[in-house]
């Protein structure tokens, strides 16, 4: 077998972009990593009709079959709460979590149990591939949470990103609001990986600011996404996390 | 020889009725003091027997009334669990004319029975109408069950509360026709505020306290004079309005009465079928519809209650809303009507653009299933 016991694969869409960056700018180390991009092909779509890409299971298969011992970090589908709750909806609501308060104006209360079963309904793919990918990997994987939401509306503005023509139609919806769906969001890929005994590491602390927003420095100029710097953090933390269950085994 | 009884109609002899008559042919409205039609807005309020017209009411094109929708985020499935669209408004199961009177009064902040703080012995007292769920969650007392999951803060249920009451407040102001079933008389409440709950404290959500609850069986003057209240106000928020009143022709699921389940279910059928025949003798705009004598009647031998002999099967819903559509709309449905979910406030576009770019509920049945 080839010995490759330090490669970490990382699966995931959109969020891997930052750790790749991240990667490729080592100077050591980089290497180190390989990514999975799901939306990409052959692995675009990750779910059709209720069944996983046969194509990245296959790839999961050979890297199990060739490497001992692989690690594996999944970061699927983790822009979700951006398509929800990046814009305001033409139907304005709020939804309200036990983390931020918030004093709404004329918009629709969806209530937080509510908005929870809403999104567990709309994530059920993302947690379907979690899942599957689950049942595939015996040992050494983990799901890393997506990177919070950023606090400045302005700035979002200013970087929309491919959400450019809804928030110009519809505005950014209130940080506390796009927080808890993000939250909500999280807490359900918790809750999969606890079922799935997958390790959920969540955001290195350094790059969430006191109020559970993205760090200043991890911004780039996205609305959704971390830059180079958040995907560093990240590596590192995924390196510290698989270089201490290896000296613990 | 002459005699009053010479020259009655056929609807007045049971033979020619009732006994010599095929049990699907069986019609005992005699005539329908008004009429809707398609632009009728129609609103309804009960229990699981209401929610059946409802369904009805959709499925044939009616205009069945929602002011309170779910979100345009919230699936039709979820929606429904959550309460949204089985009634008017998302008031859940109304079991009895307190609850109904009560409600109207916490709509506009009127009258004893608004929920409001009330004088007890030892200073200004809050009604008992935010239970404590599973998990430290809150319930809303007056509606325990149309929040699977409870509400996360006494803030958010008191946000979604007021949210509730407008709608309301605007159902009642924009209907036409107010269809409700009248359901139970037994209630319980808070002793010191009046108020009354659709279930017992404790059986979803709260505490049940023998020194701050109380159980009331109500007597048919209650009623009566619960219903004269109620067609008054409304009167007063919407001087058109017509009501319409059925009683539902399911038996009880439990009684707090003392007296068997049977014999309790007799007196609750006959209170509400004698104050509804009150009220629609002494109100032009208040009609009776005999949902309970179509499903319950002799003639039907029993099929039109399943195996539990409580549900109602869809083959007797199906004649109460044929005769119902007959007299009221004056169409003969020849097809079972296909259900369809009332209608959204738009549709679920926007996430789908976004994304682009990157049974009937009867809460009474909790009864049947204590909480430990």
């Amino acid at each position: 077998m080839q010995d490759q016991r330090a490669k970490i694969h990382v699966i995931g869409h959109s969020h891997i972009a930052a750790l790749g960056a991240a990667a490729s700018i080592r100077e050591e180390g980089g290497d180190r990593f390989a990514f999975f991009e799901l939306q990409k092909p052959p692995y675009k779509p990750a779910i059709s009709g209720g069944v996983v890409n046969p194509a990245l299971l296959e790839r999961i298969t050979a890297i199990l079959e060739s490497i001992e011992n692989p690690a594996f970090a999944l970061s699927i589908g983790g822009a979700f709460h951006s398509v929800v709750a990046l814009a305001n909806h033409p139907s304005p609501y709020y939804v309200v979590g036990p983390w931020l308060g918030y004093d709404p104006g004329s918009e629709q209360l969806i209530p937080f149990s509510l908005m929870r079963e809403v999104m567990r309904e709309k994530m059920s793919w993302q947690l379907e591939v979690i899942r599957t990918i689950a049942d595939v990997l015996p040992q050494r994987v983990i799901n890393l949470q997506p990177p919070p939401p950023l606090p400045d509306a302005e700035f979002i503005k200013e970087s929309p990103g491919v959400y450019q023509e809804v928030i110009e139609a519809h505005g950014v919806m209130p940080a506390e609001v796009r927080y808890t769906v993000w939250r909500i969001q999280s807490d359900l890929f918790e809750e999969a990986c606890r079922e799935n005994d997958i390790e959920f590491l969540h955001a290195p602390p350094a790059t969430v600011d006191d109020r559970g927003f993205l760090a200043r420095e991890a911004w780039r100029a996205d609305p959704t996404h971390g830059n180079a710097w958040y995907g560093e953090q990240v590596l590192q933390q995924v390196e510290r996390y698989f270089e201490t269950r290896k000296r613990a085994s | 020889m002459s005699h009053p009884y010479k020259h009655l109609p056929d609807h007045a002899f049971w033979r020619s009725s009732v006994g010599d008559v095929l049990p699907s042919q069986v019609d005992p409205v005699v005539s329908a003091p008004f009429v809707i039609d398609k632009s009728t807005k129609i609103a309804t309020a009960g229990s699981c027997f209401a929610q059946h017209i409802a369904r009805h009411l959709t499925g044939h094109g009616f205009d069945f009334l929602v002011t309170e929708q779910a979100h345009p985020l919230v699936s039709q499935q979820l929606a429904t669990k959550f309460g949204y669209g089985t009634f008017t408004a998302r008031y859940g199961n109304i079991y009895t004319s307190r609850q109904l009177l009560q409600l109207l009064h916490r709509a506009y902040g009127t009258g004893a029975l608004a929920g409001r703080s009330s004088q007890g012995a030892n200073g200004p007292r809050r009604a008992d109408d935010i239970w404590m769920g599973a998990e430290n969650t809150f319930v809303d007392a007056y509606r325990p069950l149309i929040q699977p999951g409870g509400f996360q803060t006494r803030a958010e249920l008191l946000a979604d509360r007021e949210s509730h009451l407008a709608c309301v407040r605007r159902a009642f102001e924009e209907l036409d026709v107010f269809i409700f079933t009248l359901r139970l008389t037994e209630c319980w409440g808070d002793k010191t505020t009046g108020a009354v709950y659709p279930l017992c404290p404790g059986v979803a959500g709260g505490t049940f306290n023998a020194d701050e609850h109380f159980f009331h069986n109500l007597g048919v003057h209650e009623v009566v004079a619960d219903l004269r209240e109620f067609a008054d106000l409304l009167a007063a928020r919407n001087a058109e309005a017509k009501v319409i009143l059925t009683v539902s022709p399911v038996p009880l699921v439990a009684t707090a009465s003392g007296q068997h389940v049977l014999s309790a279910t007799t007196y609750s059928n006959s209170v509400l079928r004698v104050a509804a025949e009150t009220l629609t003798n002494t109100r032009a705009n208040v009609a009776y519809f005999p949902s309970y004598e179509i499903i319950t009647g002799q003639f039907s031998r029993g099929k039109y209650f399943a195996e539990d002999l409580r549900s109602v099967t869809e083959e007797g819903v199906a004649h109460v809303m044929r005769l119902f559509l007959k007299h009221f709309a004056g169409v003969e449905p020849q097809v079972e009507p296909q259900w369809q979910a009332p209608k959204a406030q738009q549709s679920n576009s926007f996430i789908e653009k976004m994304a682009h770019v990157v049974d009937v509920n009867c809460d009474e049945e909790a009864l049947d299933q204590p909480s430990s």
